[in-house]
């Protein structure tokens, strides 16, 4: 891990760390796919996304689906590059501590 | 700041862990992209068999594979993390493997033994085919990877 350890608030909300944490982990996710892994409301997850979206950490794109009848459209989120490196620094900083060091200031 | 205790930093990481094990599990690989990429590395074998525009065939190839693509992103809700060094040596084995057969379709063709170029068609079918499977596979252990 080469990211420097530091922690970050908005990132460290259980959700949104959790949401970061299966995004970082791919290219991206439809939103369906995070509600149901982190079993959590739409609600829920729109409000964690929209605070992530401001942040700059994550974006939302909707896309046409072609497999879907009703024209609902999905919604791919993806962490940015910033986000990549926020969420790398968080996990280091945590890695950190579980490692026994002092929490990183 | 927060102020995380040892137990409670891990308890976090655990669950990272988790949820990544959680969704590694929703990405299968389904028969149809198997056999879809199985069907492209066949046609393309099979190619010197029949006097066709070999062009055409190498083109509606690479729809295919665009098309078989984007439903397999939108069936399973994820867009399978950069490759690694591990896919691209599965993808670079197989295009060899499969550009070797082709020499030999050629080869069959040009001593009029088009039957057998059945053979080397199957194979690179299975090539195709176990090359979707390997890829996705590799795929999901670097999903479940923790960075």
């Amino acid at each position: 891990m080469s990211a420097e350890p530091r922690f970050d608030e908005t990132v460290h909300a259980p959700v949104r760390l959790r949401i970061c944490g299966l995004l970082r982990a791919v290219d991206g996710l439809d939103f369906a796919v995070i509600r149901d892994t982190l079993a959590i409301s739409d609600a829920t997850l729109s409000k964690h996304l929209k605070v992530l979206a401001d942040a700059g950490l994550v974006t939302v794109a909707k896309a046409a689906s072609a497999t879907r009848a009703d024209a609902r459209r999905v919604t791919w989120v993806a962490l940015t590059a910033h986000g990549r490196q926020v969420f790398d620094s968080h996990v280091a900083a945590l890695r950190s501590i579980a490692a026994g060091a002092s929490a990183p200031a | 700041m927060s102020r995380l205790s040892v137990m409670e930093s891990k308890d976090v990481l655990r669950e990272l862990d988790a949820d990544r094990a959680a969704l590694a599990a929703r990405v299968r690989t389904p028969w149809w992209l198997a056999a879809g990429f199985g069907l492209i590395a066949a046609c393309f074998v099979v190619s010197p068999a029949f006097d066709g525009n070999r062009t055409g065939v190498i083109i509606a190839s690479v729809v295919l594979a665009v098309a078989m693509i984007a439903v397999y992103r939108r069936s399973t809700g994820v867009k399978l993390p950069g490759l690694g060094v591990i896919p691209w040596v599965v993808i670079l084995s197989a295009t060899a493997s499969v550009l070797l057969l082709f020499s030999f379709s050629l080869g069959l063709a040009s001593l009029d033994l088009h039957g057998w170029i059945a053979i080397p068609t199957v194979a690179a079918f299975a090539i195709g085919a176990g090359m979707t499977v390997l890829f996705t596979a590799a795929a999901r252990r670097r999903m479940r990877r923790v960075r």
